[in-house]
Protein backbone atom coordinates (compact mmCIF):
# COMPACT_ATOMS: atom_id res chain seq x y z
CA UNK A 1 0.00 0.00 0.00
CA UNK A 2 2.82 2.33 0.90
CA UNK A 3 4.56 1.62 -2.39
CA UNK A 4 1.38 2.39 -4.31
CA UNK A 5 1.04 5.66 -2.44
CA UNK A 6 4.59 6.54 -3.36
CA UNK A 7 3.95 5.75 -7.00
CA UNK A 8 0.85 7.87 -6.92
CA UNK A 9 2.79 10.80 -5.40
CA UNK A 10 5.47 10.43 -8.03
CA UNK A 11 2.90 10.37 -10.82
CA UNK A 12 1.16 13.41 -9.37
CA UNK A 13 4.45 15.25 -9.20
CA UNK A 14 5.25 14.58 -12.86
CA UNK A 15 1.77 15.72 -13.87
CA UNK A 16 2.60 19.15 -12.39
CA UNK A 17 4.61 19.92 -15.50
CA UNK A 18 2.03 18.93 -18.09
CA UNK A 19 -0.40 21.80 -17.72
CA UNK A 20 0.50 25.47 -17.32
CA UNK A 21 -2.19 26.22 -14.73
CA UNK A 22 -1.29 23.22 -12.65
CA UNK A 23 2.38 24.08 -12.93
CA UNK A 24 1.68 27.67 -11.88
CA UNK A 25 -0.24 26.58 -8.81
CA UNK A 26 2.53 24.17 -7.80
CA UNK A 27 5.19 26.79 -8.50
CA UNK A 28 3.41 29.49 -6.48
CA UNK A 29 3.18 27.15 -3.52
CA UNK A 30 6.73 25.87 -3.78
CA UNK A 31 8.73 28.97 -4.69
CA UNK A 32 8.45 30.76 -1.31
CA UNK A 33 9.58 27.62 0.50
CA UNK A 34 12.64 27.16 -1.68
CA UNK A 35 13.56 30.85 -1.81
CA UNK A 36 12.91 31.29 1.92
CA UNK A 37 15.16 28.33 2.66
CA UNK A 38 17.97 29.73 0.55
CA UNK A 39 17.67 33.41 1.51
CA UNK A 40 18.66 32.92 5.15
CA UNK A 41 21.41 30.50 4.29
CA UNK A 42 22.85 32.93 1.75
CA UNK A 43 23.33 35.55 4.46
CA UNK A 44 20.42 37.56 3.08
CA UNK A 45 22.04 37.91 -0.35
CA UNK A 46 18.99 38.37 -2.58
CA UNK A 47 20.65 37.89 -5.95
CA UNK A 48 22.45 34.76 -4.79
CA UNK A 49 19.24 33.34 -3.34
CA UNK A 50 17.51 34.02 -6.66
CA UNK A 51 20.30 32.38 -8.65
CA UNK A 52 20.30 29.24 -6.50
CA UNK A 53 16.49 29.13 -6.52
CA UNK A 54 16.58 29.16 -10.29
CA UNK A 55 19.16 26.37 -10.35
CA UNK A 56 17.11 24.28 -7.91
CA UNK A 57 13.93 24.56 -9.98
CA UNK A 58 15.79 23.85 -13.21
CA UNK A 59 17.27 20.75 -11.64
CA UNK A 60 13.86 19.66 -10.32
CA UNK A 61 12.36 19.86 -13.80
CA UNK A 62 15.34 18.15 -15.36
CA UNK A 63 15.35 15.37 -12.76
CA UNK A 64 11.59 14.96 -12.31
CA UNK A 65 11.80 11.31 -13.31
CA UNK A 66 14.03 10.69 -10.29
CA UNK A 67 11.32 11.74 -7.84
CA UNK A 68 10.05 8.44 -6.47
CA UNK A 69 7.40 9.71 -4.07
CA UNK A 70 9.16 8.53 -0.93
CA UNK A 71 9.64 12.09 0.26
CA UNK A 72 7.35 15.04 0.21
CA UNK A 73 7.71 17.14 -2.97
CA UNK A 74 8.76 20.22 -1.02
CA UNK A 75 11.29 18.24 0.99
CA UNK A 76 12.70 16.86 -2.25
CA UNK A 77 13.15 20.20 -3.99
CA UNK A 78 14.49 21.85 -0.83
CA UNK A 79 16.99 19.00 -0.77
CA UNK A 80 18.04 19.98 -4.29
CA UNK A 81 18.32 23.59 -3.14
CA UNK A 82 20.57 22.50 -0.31
CA UNK A 83 22.85 20.72 -2.78
CA UNK A 84 23.01 23.87 -4.88
CA UNK A 85 23.82 25.89 -1.76
CA UNK A 86 26.59 23.51 -0.75
CA UNK A 87 28.03 23.57 -4.27
CA UNK A 88 28.04 27.34 -4.10
CA UNK A 89 29.82 27.40 -0.74
CA UNK A 90 32.41 24.92 -1.94
CA UNK A 91 33.13 27.02 -5.03
CA UNK A 92 33.17 30.21 -3.02
CA UNK A 93 35.33 28.68 -0.31
CA UNK A 94 37.88 27.62 -2.89
CA UNK A 95 37.92 31.04 -4.47
CA UNK A 96 38.32 32.74 -1.09
CA UNK A 97 41.10 30.39 -0.09
CA UNK A 98 42.91 31.07 -3.31
CA UNK A 99 42.62 34.82 -3.01
CA UNK A 100 43.45 34.92 0.65
CA UNK A 101 46.59 32.93 -0.03
CA UNK A 102 47.65 35.40 -2.67
CA UNK A 103 46.89 38.48 -0.69
CA UNK A 104 48.64 40.17 2.11
CA UNK A 105 46.17 42.41 3.77
CA UNK A 106 48.23 45.50 4.24
CA UNK A 107 45.30 47.82 3.74
CA UNK A 108 44.25 50.07 6.57
CA UNK A 109 42.53 48.26 9.43
CA UNK A 110 38.78 48.36 9.17
CA UNK A 111 36.73 50.14 11.75
CA UNK A 112 35.03 48.22 14.51
CA UNK A 113 32.54 46.06 12.67
CA UNK A 114 30.92 44.60 15.74
CA UNK A 115 27.32 45.37 16.54
CA UNK A 116 24.67 44.07 18.84
CA UNK A 117 22.33 41.52 17.36
CA UNK A 118 18.67 42.21 17.74
CA UNK A 119 16.93 41.59 14.47
CA UNK A 120 16.84 39.05 11.68
CA UNK A 121 18.74 41.51 9.47
CA UNK A 122 21.53 41.70 12.08
CA UNK A 123 21.92 37.94 11.94
CA UNK A 124 21.99 37.90 8.14
CA UNK A 125 24.50 40.76 8.00
CA UNK A 126 26.75 39.01 10.49
CA UNK A 127 26.48 35.74 8.61
CA UNK A 128 27.38 37.48 5.36
CA UNK A 129 30.63 38.76 6.92
CA UNK A 130 31.92 35.27 7.62
CA UNK A 131 34.13 33.38 5.16
CA UNK A 132 32.09 31.09 2.92
CA UNK A 133 32.92 27.77 4.54
CA UNK A 134 32.37 29.04 8.08
CA UNK A 135 29.03 30.45 6.91
CA UNK A 136 28.15 27.10 5.35
CA UNK A 137 28.94 25.14 8.50
CA UNK A 138 27.00 27.48 10.79
CA UNK A 139 23.99 27.57 8.45
CA UNK A 140 23.90 23.81 7.93
CA UNK A 141 24.22 23.18 11.66
CA UNK A 142 21.99 25.85 13.15
CA UNK A 143 19.39 26.14 10.41
CA UNK A 144 19.31 22.66 8.91
CA UNK A 145 20.19 20.78 12.07
CA UNK A 146 22.89 18.68 10.43
CA UNK A 147 25.46 16.94 12.59
CA UNK A 148 29.18 17.52 12.14
CA UNK A 149 29.45 14.17 10.33
CA UNK A 150 26.64 15.06 7.95
CA UNK A 151 28.15 18.46 7.23
CA UNK A 152 31.54 16.88 6.61
CA UNK A 153 30.02 14.48 4.08
CA UNK A 154 28.10 17.29 2.36
CA UNK A 155 31.11 19.56 2.07
CA UNK A 156 33.60 16.82 1.25
CA UNK A 157 35.71 17.58 4.32
CA UNK A 158 36.91 15.65 7.34
CA UNK A 159 34.98 15.96 10.58
CA UNK A 160 38.04 17.55 12.14
CA UNK A 161 38.07 20.23 9.46
CA UNK A 162 34.37 20.88 10.00
CA UNK A 163 34.88 21.10 13.78
CA UNK A 164 37.60 23.65 13.18
CA UNK A 165 35.40 25.65 10.80
CA UNK A 166 32.57 25.57 13.33
CA UNK A 167 34.85 26.73 16.11
CA UNK A 168 36.30 29.58 14.05
CA UNK A 169 32.89 30.52 12.69
CA UNK A 170 31.37 30.70 16.17
CA UNK A 171 34.32 32.73 17.45
CA UNK A 172 34.08 35.20 14.59
CA UNK A 173 30.30 35.40 14.94
CA UNK A 174 30.70 36.26 18.63
CA UNK A 175 33.39 38.82 17.87
CA UNK A 176 31.14 40.50 15.35
CA UNK A 177 28.16 40.57 17.67
CA UNK A 178 29.72 40.99 21.09
CA UNK A 179 27.78 37.95 22.23
CA UNK A 180 29.17 35.86 25.03
CA UNK A 181 28.49 32.35 26.19
CA UNK A 182 26.29 32.53 29.25
CA UNK A 183 24.06 30.74 31.69
CA UNK A 184 20.39 31.10 32.05
CA UNK B 1 21.81 25.28 31.69
CA UNK B 2 24.29 26.63 29.14
CA UNK B 3 22.83 29.16 26.78
CA UNK B 4 24.07 29.31 23.21
CA UNK B 5 23.81 32.93 22.00
CA UNK B 6 24.49 31.90 18.43
CA UNK B 7 21.59 29.46 18.55
CA UNK B 8 19.47 32.32 19.90
CA UNK B 9 20.58 34.54 17.03
CA UNK B 10 19.78 31.94 14.39
CA UNK B 11 16.38 31.37 15.96
CA UNK B 12 15.53 34.91 14.87
CA UNK B 13 15.68 33.79 11.26
CA UNK B 14 13.10 31.07 11.04
CA UNK B 15 9.73 32.50 12.07
CA UNK B 16 9.14 34.66 8.97
CA UNK B 17 10.77 33.27 5.81
CA UNK B 18 11.74 35.85 3.23
CA UNK B 19 9.53 35.92 0.15
CA UNK B 20 10.85 36.39 -3.39
CA UNK B 21 9.96 39.51 -5.35
CA UNK B 22 7.03 39.28 -7.77
CA UNK B 23 9.32 40.31 -10.61
CA UNK B 24 11.72 37.47 -9.94
CA UNK B 25 8.87 34.99 -9.41
CA UNK B 26 7.25 35.85 -12.73
CA UNK B 27 10.49 35.93 -14.68
CA UNK B 28 11.58 32.57 -13.33
CA UNK B 29 8.15 31.08 -13.96
CA UNK B 30 8.25 32.08 -17.63
CA UNK B 31 11.69 30.58 -17.95
CA UNK B 32 10.74 27.32 -16.23
CA UNK B 33 7.58 27.04 -18.27
CA UNK B 34 9.70 27.01 -21.40
CA UNK B 35 11.82 24.29 -19.87
CA UNK B 36 8.81 22.11 -19.16
CA UNK B 37 7.90 22.43 -22.84
CA UNK B 38 11.39 21.74 -24.14
CA UNK B 39 12.96 19.19 -21.82
CA UNK B 40 16.65 18.80 -22.46
CA UNK B 41 16.82 22.24 -24.02
CA UNK B 42 19.09 25.05 -22.97
CA UNK B 43 19.07 25.26 -19.20
CA UNK B 44 20.57 28.62 -18.47
CA UNK B 45 18.48 31.69 -17.89
CA UNK B 46 20.20 34.70 -19.41
CA UNK B 47 21.58 37.17 -16.92
CA UNK B 48 18.68 38.98 -15.31
CA UNK B 49 18.19 42.55 -16.35
CA UNK B 50 18.04 45.25 -13.76
CA UNK B 51 14.57 46.66 -13.33
CA UNK B 52 13.88 49.75 -15.41
CA UNK B 53 14.41 52.80 -13.20
CA UNK B 54 11.70 55.44 -12.87
CA UNK B 55 11.71 58.28 -15.43
CA UNK B 56 13.64 60.92 -13.36
CA UNK B 57 16.33 58.34 -12.66
CA UNK B 58 16.44 57.38 -16.35
CA UNK B 59 16.93 61.05 -17.26
CA UNK B 60 19.74 61.31 -14.75
CA UNK B 61 21.37 58.15 -16.09
CA UNK B 62 21.18 59.41 -19.66
CA UNK B 63 22.84 62.70 -18.66
CA UNK B 64 25.48 60.81 -16.63
CA UNK B 65 26.20 58.53 -19.58
CA UNK B 66 26.55 61.50 -21.90
CA UNK B 67 28.99 63.15 -19.47
CA UNK B 68 30.99 59.92 -19.19
CA UNK B 69 31.30 59.66 -22.97
CA UNK B 70 32.31 63.33 -23.16
CA UNK B 71 34.94 62.74 -20.48
CA UNK B 72 36.24 59.69 -22.34
CA UNK B 73 36.77 61.86 -25.38
CA UNK B 74 38.31 64.87 -23.61
CA UNK B 75 40.54 63.31 -20.97
CA UNK B 76 43.08 61.77 -23.39
CA UNK B 77 43.43 65.21 -24.99
CA UNK B 78 44.56 66.87 -21.75
CA UNK B 79 48.23 67.95 -21.71
CA UNK B 80 50.57 65.71 -19.74
CA UNK B 81 52.30 67.10 -16.66
CA UNK B 82 54.98 65.84 -14.30
CA UNK B 83 52.81 66.21 -11.23
CA UNK B 84 52.45 62.94 -9.39
CA UNK B 85 48.97 61.57 -8.94
CA UNK B 86 47.88 62.16 -5.38
CA UNK B 87 44.37 60.82 -5.37
CA UNK B 88 43.85 57.49 -3.67
CA UNK B 89 40.39 56.95 -5.06
CA UNK B 90 39.67 54.98 -8.20
CA UNK B 91 38.58 58.03 -10.11
CA UNK B 92 38.85 58.17 -13.85
CA UNK B 93 37.03 57.26 -16.96
CA UNK B 94 34.17 54.87 -16.50
CA UNK B 95 34.75 51.28 -17.55
CA UNK B 96 33.51 51.62 -21.07
CA UNK B 97 30.64 52.98 -23.08
CA UNK B 98 30.99 49.82 -25.17
CA UNK B 99 27.98 47.55 -25.09
CA UNK B 100 29.05 44.03 -24.17
CA UNK B 101 28.53 41.33 -26.74
CA UNK B 102 27.26 38.13 -25.26
CA UNK B 103 29.16 35.05 -26.41
CA UNK B 104 28.46 31.37 -26.12
CA UNK B 105 31.41 29.00 -25.77
CA UNK B 106 32.29 26.90 -28.79
CA UNK B 107 33.46 24.21 -26.44
CA UNK B 108 33.58 23.51 -22.71
CA UNK B 109 36.04 21.14 -21.08
CA UNK B 110 35.62 20.28 -17.43
CA UNK B 111 38.84 20.60 -15.47
CA UNK B 112 39.23 20.72 -11.70
CA UNK B 113 39.53 24.39 -10.73
CA UNK B 114 41.85 25.58 -13.53
CA UNK B 115 44.21 28.45 -12.70
CA UNK B 116 46.30 29.94 -15.46
CA UNK B 117 46.57 28.84 -19.07
CA UNK B 118 49.44 28.08 -21.40
CA UNK B 119 49.56 26.54 -24.86
CA UNK B 120 52.55 24.31 -25.52
CA UNK B 121 53.27 21.12 -27.45
CA UNK B 122 49.81 20.77 -28.96
CA UNK B 123 48.09 20.94 -25.59
CA UNK B 124 46.41 23.42 -23.30
CA UNK B 125 47.96 23.48 -19.85
CA UNK B 126 46.47 24.64 -16.60
CA UNK B 127 47.02 23.99 -12.89
CA UNK B 128 44.92 23.33 -9.83
CA UNK B 129 46.26 24.09 -6.39
CA UNK B 130 43.42 22.11 -4.85
CA UNK B 131 44.57 18.80 -6.27
CA UNK B 132 48.27 19.77 -6.42
CA UNK B 133 48.45 18.96 -10.10
CA UNK B 134 49.04 20.23 -13.60
CA UNK B 135 46.32 19.39 -16.08
CA UNK B 136 46.87 18.85 -19.79
CA UNK B 137 44.12 19.05 -22.38
CA UNK B 138 45.06 17.37 -25.63
CA UNK B 139 43.93 19.68 -28.43
CA UNK B 140 43.18 16.77 -30.78
CA UNK B 141 41.33 14.42 -28.49
CA UNK B 142 40.31 16.92 -25.78
CA UNK B 143 41.28 14.31 -23.27
CA UNK B 144 42.27 15.76 -19.91
CA UNK B 145 45.21 14.16 -18.17
CA UNK B 146 46.36 15.04 -14.68
CA UNK B 147 49.98 15.22 -13.64
CA UNK B 148 50.23 15.17 -9.82
CA UNK B 149 53.04 17.32 -8.49
CA UNK B 150 52.93 15.96 -4.97
CA UNK B 151 51.01 17.04 -1.90
CA UNK B 152 51.67 20.59 -0.79
CA UNK B 153 53.10 21.83 -4.08
CA UNK B 154 50.03 24.06 -4.46
CA UNK B 155 50.58 25.29 -8.03
CA UNK B 156 49.51 28.85 -8.75
CA UNK B 157 49.59 28.99 -12.54
CA UNK B 158 51.43 27.91 -15.69
CA UNK B 159 53.92 29.63 -17.99
CA UNK B 160 55.24 28.33 -21.33
CA UNK B 161 58.92 29.02 -22.01
CA UNK B 162 61.74 27.35 -23.93
CA UNK B 163 59.57 24.44 -25.07
CA UNK B 164 58.46 23.50 -21.57
CA UNK B 165 55.68 24.26 -19.13
CA UNK B 166 56.74 25.94 -15.90
CA UNK B 167 54.62 25.82 -12.79
CA UNK B 168 55.15 28.13 -9.79
CA UNK B 169 53.80 26.99 -6.46
CA UNK B 170 54.39 26.79 -2.77
CA UNK B 171 56.71 23.86 -3.40
CA UNK B 172 58.93 25.75 -5.84
CA UNK B 173 59.00 25.78 -9.64
CA UNK B 174 58.23 22.63 -11.58
CA UNK B 175 59.34 22.09 -15.17
CA UNK B 176 56.99 19.84 -17.11
CA UNK B 177 58.05 18.19 -20.36
CA UNK B 178 55.09 18.72 -22.69
CA UNK B 179 55.83 15.54 -24.65
CA UNK B 180 56.30 13.03 -21.87
CA UNK B 181 54.41 14.80 -19.11
CA UNK B 182 57.31 14.14 -16.76
CA UNK B 183 58.37 16.88 -14.43
CA UNK B 184 61.32 18.02 -12.39
CA UNK B 185 61.48 20.63 -9.63
CA UNK B 186 64.64 22.67 -10.24
CA UNK B 187 63.72 25.33 -7.68
CA UNK B 188 62.42 24.55 -4.22
CA UNK B 189 60.67 26.96 -1.87
CA UNK B 190 57.73 29.28 -2.02
CA UNK B 191 57.23 30.88 -5.45
CA UNK B 192 54.12 32.92 -6.03
CA UNK B 193 54.61 34.60 -9.36
CA UNK B 194 56.38 33.65 -12.51
CA UNK B 195 56.86 35.58 -15.73
CA UNK B 196 58.79 34.92 -18.91
CA UNK B 197 60.84 37.57 -20.69
CA UNK B 198 64.29 38.51 -22.02
CA UNK B 199 65.10 34.81 -22.46
CA UNK B 200 64.67 34.17 -18.75
CA UNK B 201 62.06 33.23 -16.22
CA UNK B 202 61.50 35.70 -13.39
CA UNK B 203 60.09 34.33 -10.16
CA UNK B 204 59.18 36.07 -6.94
CA UNK B 205 59.22 34.39 -3.57
CA UNK B 206 59.68 35.21 0.07
CA UNK B 207 63.28 36.38 -0.27
CA UNK B 208 63.18 38.28 -3.51
CA UNK B 209 63.28 37.66 -7.23
CA UNK B 210 65.06 34.84 -9.01
CA UNK B 211 66.19 34.98 -12.62
CA UNK B 212 66.16 31.47 -14.10
CA UNK B 213 67.61 30.18 -17.36
CA UNK B 214 64.83 28.02 -18.84
CA UNK B 215 67.25 26.18 -21.12
CA UNK B 216 69.39 24.86 -18.27
CA UNK B 217 66.93 25.19 -15.37
CA UNK B 218 69.61 26.98 -13.39
CA UNK B 219 69.56 30.20 -11.43
CA UNK B 220 71.22 33.11 -13.24
CA UNK B 221 70.80 35.71 -10.55
CA UNK B 222 69.11 36.31 -7.23
CA UNK B 223 67.78 39.78 -6.61
CA UNK B 224 67.50 39.93 -2.84
CA UNK B 225 64.76 42.09 -1.38
CA UNK B 226 64.08 44.36 -4.33
CA UNK B 227 61.37 46.14 -2.39
CA UNK B 228 62.33 49.08 -0.21
CA UNK B 229 59.63 48.08 2.27
CA UNK B 230 60.09 44.88 4.20
CA UNK B 231 57.79 41.98 3.61
CA UNK B 232 55.77 40.46 6.43
CA UNK B 233 57.52 37.35 7.72
CA UNK B 234 57.34 34.41 5.38
CA UNK B 235 55.08 36.06 2.86
CA UNK B 236 55.70 36.51 -0.83
CA UNK B 237 53.54 39.08 -2.39
CA UNK B 238 55.72 40.83 -4.91
CA UNK B 239 54.29 40.42 -8.37
CA UNK B 240 56.66 40.11 -11.27
CA UNK B 241 55.69 41.24 -14.71
CA UNK B 242 57.75 41.90 -17.80
CA UNK B 243 57.35 44.67 -20.33
CA UNK B 244 58.81 47.86 -21.75
CA UNK B 245 62.36 46.52 -21.54
CA UNK B 246 62.13 46.00 -17.78
CA UNK B 247 61.07 43.60 -15.08
CA UNK B 248 58.53 45.06 -12.66
CA UNK B 249 58.04 44.04 -9.06
CA UNK B 250 55.02 45.15 -7.05
CA UNK B 251 55.96 46.09 -3.49
CA UNK B 252 52.75 47.32 -1.96
CA UNK B 253 52.74 51.08 -2.32
CA UNK B 254 55.46 51.14 -4.93
CA UNK B 255 56.42 49.23 -8.04
CA UNK B 256 60.14 48.69 -8.60
CA UNK B 257 61.57 48.80 -12.12
CA UNK B 258 64.46 46.40 -12.63
CA UNK B 259 67.02 46.32 -15.41
CA UNK B 260 66.98 42.71 -16.67
CA UNK B 261 70.65 42.93 -17.73
CA UNK B 262 72.00 43.92 -14.32
CA UNK B 263 69.24 43.01 -11.89
CA UNK B 264 69.45 46.50 -10.40
CA UNK B 265 66.46 48.57 -9.40
CA UNK B 266 66.55 51.54 -11.75
CA UNK B 267 63.38 53.33 -10.71
CA UNK B 268 60.58 53.30 -8.18
CA UNK B 269 57.08 53.98 -9.35
CA UNK B 270 54.93 55.55 -6.65
CA UNK B 271 51.25 56.18 -6.49
CA UNK B 272 50.65 58.00 -3.20
CA UNK B 273 47.51 56.97 -1.44
CA UNK B 274 46.93 53.90 -3.57
CA UNK B 275 47.88 50.48 -2.31
CA UNK B 276 49.11 48.14 -4.98
CA UNK B 277 48.26 45.10 -2.94
CA UNK B 278 44.90 43.48 -2.75
CA UNK B 279 44.75 42.45 -6.35
CA UNK B 280 47.00 41.22 -9.09
CA UNK B 281 49.02 44.35 -9.70
CA UNK B 282 51.14 44.28 -12.76
CA UNK B 283 52.68 46.37 -15.46
CA UNK B 284 51.39 45.56 -18.91
CA UNK B 285 53.21 46.59 -22.07
CA UNK B 286 51.51 46.88 -25.45
CA UNK B 287 53.04 48.50 -28.48
CA UNK B 288 54.96 51.52 -27.23
CA UNK B 289 52.89 52.10 -24.13
CA UNK B 290 53.09 50.87 -20.58
CA UNK B 291 50.15 50.54 -18.22
CA UNK B 292 49.92 49.81 -14.53
CA UNK B 293 47.01 47.65 -13.44
CA UNK B 294 46.07 47.99 -9.79
CA UNK B 295 43.08 48.06 -7.51
CA UNK B 296 41.36 46.04 -4.85
CA UNK B 297 40.07 42.53 -5.01
CA UNK B 298 36.52 41.78 -3.76
CA UNK B 299 38.07 39.92 -0.83
CA UNK B 300 40.28 42.82 0.17
CA UNK B 301 37.51 45.34 0.71
CA UNK B 302 34.76 45.41 3.28
CA UNK B 303 32.07 45.63 0.63
CA UNK B 304 32.76 43.46 -2.42
CA UNK B 305 30.81 45.89 -4.60
CA UNK B 306 33.58 48.43 -3.93
CA UNK B 307 36.23 46.24 -5.57
CA UNK B 308 37.84 47.77 -8.61
CA UNK B 309 40.70 47.54 -11.05
CA UNK B 310 42.19 50.53 -12.79
CA UNK B 311 44.76 51.17 -15.46
CA UNK B 312 47.19 54.07 -15.34
CA UNK B 313 49.49 54.98 -18.19
CA UNK B 314 53.16 55.01 -17.21
CA UNK B 315 55.50 57.57 -18.68
CA UNK B 316 58.63 55.41 -19.15
CA UNK B 317 60.91 58.43 -19.38
CA UNK B 318 59.95 59.81 -15.97
CA UNK B 319 58.72 56.60 -14.35
CA UNK B 320 55.61 58.39 -13.20
CA UNK B 321 51.97 57.74 -13.81
CA UNK B 322 50.48 60.09 -16.35
CA UNK B 323 47.93 62.34 -14.63
CA UNK B 324 44.44 62.00 -16.00
CA UNK B 325 45.16 58.68 -17.66
CA UNK B 326 43.33 56.53 -15.13
CA UNK B 327 40.87 54.13 -16.67
CA UNK B 328 38.47 52.41 -14.35
CA UNK B 329 38.46 49.01 -15.93
CA UNK B 330 36.42 46.85 -13.56
CA UNK B 331 33.95 47.64 -10.81
CA UNK B 332 32.55 45.16 -8.31
CA UNK B 333 34.62 42.29 -9.64
CA UNK B 334 38.15 40.99 -9.72
CA UNK B 335 40.44 41.24 -12.73
CA UNK B 336 42.18 38.18 -14.13
CA UNK B 337 45.58 38.01 -15.81
CA UNK B 338 45.81 40.22 -18.93
CA UNK B 339 47.25 39.13 -22.27
CA UNK B 340 48.77 41.46 -24.87
CA UNK B 341 48.32 41.00 -28.61
CA UNK B 342 50.00 43.81 -30.58
CA UNK B 343 48.59 47.11 -29.35
CA UNK B 344 45.63 45.44 -27.67
CA UNK B 345 45.44 44.26 -24.09
CA UNK B 346 42.80 41.68 -23.23
CA UNK B 347 41.52 41.66 -19.67
CA UNK B 348 39.31 38.90 -18.30
CA UNK B 349 37.35 39.48 -15.11
CA UNK B 350 36.52 36.86 -12.54
CA UNK B 351 33.50 37.11 -10.35
CA UNK B 352 32.00 39.60 -7.95
CA UNK B 353 28.69 41.31 -7.29
CA UNK B 354 29.18 43.91 -10.05
CA UNK B 355 27.99 43.70 -13.63
CA UNK B 356 31.64 43.63 -14.76
CA UNK B 357 32.03 40.08 -13.46
CA UNK B 358 32.50 37.45 -16.13
CA UNK B 359 33.55 39.87 -18.84
CA UNK B 360 36.41 40.13 -21.29
CA UNK B 361 37.58 43.61 -22.22
CA UNK B 362 39.69 44.51 -25.23
CA UNK B 363 41.70 47.60 -24.37
CA UNK B 364 43.44 49.65 -27.04
CA UNK B 365 46.72 50.63 -25.39
CA UNK B 366 47.41 53.36 -27.93
CA UNK B 367 44.23 55.34 -27.37
CA UNK B 368 43.70 54.22 -23.79
CA UNK B 369 40.15 53.05 -24.35
CA UNK B 370 38.16 49.90 -24.00
CA UNK B 371 37.09 49.12 -27.55
CA UNK B 372 35.22 45.85 -27.10
CA UNK B 373 33.54 44.03 -24.27
CA UNK B 374 32.37 40.44 -24.28
CA UNK B 375 30.10 38.79 -21.74
CA UNK B 376 31.51 35.30 -21.14
CA UNK B 377 29.54 34.63 -17.98
CA UNK B 378 26.99 32.20 -19.42
CA UNK B 379 24.44 34.00 -17.28
CA UNK B 380 26.04 32.97 -14.00
CA UNK B 381 28.48 35.79 -13.50
CA UNK B 382 31.46 33.46 -13.16
CA UNK B 383 34.39 34.78 -15.09
CA UNK B 384 37.82 33.67 -16.06
CA UNK B 385 41.12 34.03 -14.23
CA UNK B 386 43.26 33.49 -17.32
CA UNK B 387 43.04 33.61 -21.10
CA UNK B 388 45.21 32.49 -24.00
CA UNK B 389 44.98 32.79 -27.75
CA UNK B 390 45.86 29.79 -29.87
CA UNK B 391 44.71 27.51 -32.66
CA UNK B 392 42.34 30.15 -34.00
CA UNK B 393 40.46 30.48 -30.75
CA UNK B 394 40.34 32.23 -27.43
CA UNK B 395 40.77 29.89 -24.49
CA UNK B 396 39.71 30.77 -20.97
CA UNK B 397 40.12 29.16 -17.56
CA UNK B 398 37.42 29.65 -14.98
CA UNK B 399 37.98 28.29 -11.48
CA UNK B 400 34.63 28.29 -9.69
CA UNK B 401 32.69 26.41 -12.39
CA UNK B 402 35.68 24.13 -13.13
CA UNK B 403 35.82 24.93 -16.83
CA UNK B 404 38.28 25.57 -19.62
CA UNK B 405 36.32 27.03 -22.50
CA UNK B 406 37.03 27.77 -26.15
CA UNK B 407 35.51 30.81 -27.80
CA UNK B 408 35.34 32.12 -31.32
CA UNK B 409 35.49 35.88 -31.25
CA UNK B 410 33.49 37.84 -33.83
CA UNK B 411 35.75 39.06 -36.61
CA UNK B 412 34.15 42.49 -37.05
Amino acid sequence: VERLAEQERAGRFRSRFEDENVFRAWYDATLPRVYGYLFNRCGGNKSLAEELTQEAFEEAIRAQARFDGRADEITWIVGIARHKLIDHYRRRGREERRHLKLLTRTSAPTEDESASIETKRDVLDTLAKLPAMQRAVLALHYLDGLTMAEIARALGKSEGAVDSLMSRGRKRFRELTHTEEGLE
Amino acid sequence: MTRDPIRDAFDLLEPVPERPSAEFANELFDHLLQQTKTPGGRQTLPRRRLPTPPLPVRKFLIIAAALAILAAVLIPLLPLTDNPVTSGTPSGTATSPVTPVRLEPAETIHVDYPQGLAIEGGSIWTASEFIDAVERIDLKTHQVSTIPLGGGFSPQGVVAAAGAVWVPGEGGIARVDPVTGRFTVPIHGLVKWLASGFGSLWASGSTGVIQLDPETSTIVRKIQRPCAVSLPGGSAWAVVSVGGGSVWVSCGQTVERIDPATGHVIATLAHPGRMFTGTVTSVVAAGDSLWLMSGHDPYAVKNAADAFSTLDRIDPSTNKLVPGSTIQLVRGASAGTPVTVGDQIWFPTTFGPGSDAGMLFEFDATTGRVVKAFDLSEGKGYGDNAIAFGYGSLWTASGPPNKVRRWLLPTN
